[in-house]
């Protein structure tokens, strides 16, 4: 069990993630939904320790979270101009020797003898994808993974994450699109303001999206009415 | 749409582009086209040569190849008559300084460049140094795949410098100057946590990767310059520490400023102190300095890699 208690993180002054709490269980895919600027890129680079707590704690069975046991994927990916994908692949073969970056160079047909600072940013999604899956740890922090892939790509992609969760690994991801959280998750979390807004199960999903489409049409009509 | 059509449409954006400078640009257009005029009446074979260079660059760098293969038929005849006829104002010059054997090779050879393949896209592509073989160091071989041509070029000066006496010791040490170069940009954050090792331990495969690739590239030089030239092997005494702490004082000078957000490595004042390798009154202050570093670089390095060992 990840447990997340009363988690504070605050940067340049403001309060991004406000006492936030959530305890999210292993071998499960969690869905992470909200609007730009929710907190959710902000949660899970507290989770990875790029950010640091102001309060609060994150935990794994009792002991903190610890970053051999996690991989990441970034939402913005940088990649060091002048590698080729093969370069990135073989590296991380390298300091994970039993990964292998085969499947994913087929499925995603990787133009890996160029060079990734000139790759299309669907291209490079799907590299940092590989070389996420490949590391093959516990928990898998997922932030915007569908973010400028092709449609193919992202059955792929969510095809992945299932399966990550059927070989018993943690996955956490985020999206700011409900339909694409909607055939993975196991469970949802909508974050709004830097605080949990709330859970869903899998048998609530129908619901949820008929209360997040509320909130939105409220937001909407609010922006208007004031104008 | 045509093909046509969509040329003289991208004509038609061409010339909006181009504006009220057009004249500015015919009359350099022209002053190339006298230039080729002149060259064609004293070395028609150079004119002509320039000529093919010109229709071989324009292959090589277009990029609607693609295109015309999947939307026209018989795309290389069709790719092969503008050859012909972007060849025949240069044939044409020729053709005015009586150089008639070289204007129709020009006209014959230019369509055949359409039978070349086509150039596949992306500026990296082809056989490259792979990372296994440069230690699985990404700032050696982002480098070397960033600056091929330096490389190579790096290569010949240590090469021909070795033939001479006194210069080829001096000159390896140039090249780990610039091997010191690489270390320059920081990484991404994700490829600095990959070998999941703590900041002591990072810092030490940093530096058997450079000591490993700089030393196995500059060991045949060395010995050549050595076996070559046995009066000046004493060099190698100075050389070899030297160049190994150098390369010691660029990584830990740019991990002791790392920071992910930042592109630049090193500050401008870690850049100076490499002058103390160069210019011996002031090597013992770079050697302080590279020991600040080296506890600066410890330390900053734990921000980001404190769970690891």
């Amino acid at each position: 069990m990840i447990t997340i208690d009363t988690l504070t993180v605050r940067a340049g002054g403001r309060t991004i993630l406000d006492r936030l709490t959530m305890h999210l269980s292993e071998g499960r895919i969690h869905g992470i939904a909200g609007i730009n600027g929710a907190g959710k890129t902000t949660l899970l680079n507290a989770l990875y320790g790029f950010m640091p707590a102001a309060s609060g704690s994150i935990s794994r069975n009792g002991r903190p979270l610890r970053r051999r046991e996690t991989a990441y994927l970034e939402s913005e990916q940088f990649f060091y101009s002048g590698m080729t994908g093969r370069d990135y692949l073989d590296l991380i073969r390298h300091y994970h020797p039993s990964s292998d970056p085969t499947p994913y160079v087929r499925l995603f047909a990787l133009p890996i003898d160029e060079e990734v600072s000139l790759w299309s940013t669907g291209m490079k999604q799907k590299l940092a994808l590989a070389a996420a899956f490949m590391q093959e740890k516990e928990v898998l922090l997922l932030d915007e993974p569908f973010n400028g892939l092709d449609m193919e790509a992202v059955y792929a992609a969510q095809r992945m994450i299932a399966a990550a969760g059927r070989a018993g690994r943690t996955v956490l991801v985020t999206s700011h699109i409900f339909p694409t959280l909607e055939a993975v998750a196991d469970d949802l979390f909508v974050i709004d303001g830097g605080s949990v807004a709330g859970r869903y199960d899998r048998s609530e999903f129908p619901r949820a999206a008929r209360e997040l489409e509320v909130f939105f049409r409220r937001r909407y009509e609010a922006a208007f009415a004031e104008k | 749409m045509s093909l046509w059509t969509l040329y003289a449409k991208l004509a038609g954006r061409w010339l909006r582009t181009v504006g009220r400078f057009l004249p500015l640009v015919a009359l350099f257009a022209s002053g190339i086209g006298w230039l080729l005029y002149v060259i064609a009446g004293y070395a028609p074979a150079a004119a002509t040569a320039a000529a093919m260079l010109f229709l071989l660059r324009l292959h090589r760098s277009r990029r609607d190849l693609h295109f015309i293969r999947l939307h026209l038929h018989r795309p290389r005849i069709r790719l092969g008559t503008e050859y012909f006829a972007l060849s025949l104002l240069p044939a044409a010059l020729l053709a005015l300084q009586e150089a008639w054997p070289w204007a129709v090779a020009l006209v014959a050879t230019a369509p055949l460049i359409a039978l070349l393949p086509e150039p596949r896209s992306g500026a990296g592509r082809g056989k490259r140094l792979s990372i296994g073989l440069l230690g699985h160091s990404p700032e050696w071989t982002a480098g070397i795949h960033r600056h091929p041509v330096v490389a190579v070029l790096l290569l010949l000066f240590v090469a021909g410098c070795c033939l001479l006496p006194y210069f080829g010791f001096p000159a390896l040490y140039l090249a780990a100057l610039c091997c010191a170069g690489l270390y320059e940009d920081n990484e991404p954050l994700q490829l600095l946590l990959l070998p999941e090792q703590g900041s002591s331990r990072l810092l030490r495969t940093k530096i058997a990767e450079a000591w490993r690739n700089y030393f196995l590239a500059a060991s045949p030089f060395a010995l050549a310059a050595g076996l070559l030239h046995p009066e000046t092997a004493w060099l190698a005494a100075l050389w070899g520490p030297l160049a190994a702490l150098m390369l010691v004082y660029c990584i830990v000078a740019k991990y002791a400023h790392y920071d992910p957000a930042a592109r630049g490595g090193s500050s401008t004042a870690a850049q100076l102190g490499l002058v103390g390798f160069l210019f011996p009154p002031l090597l013992p202050v770079s050697l302080c300095l590279l020991i600040r570093y080296a506890v600066q670089a410890e330390s900053n390095l734990d921000r980001y890699l404190y769970d690891y060992d």
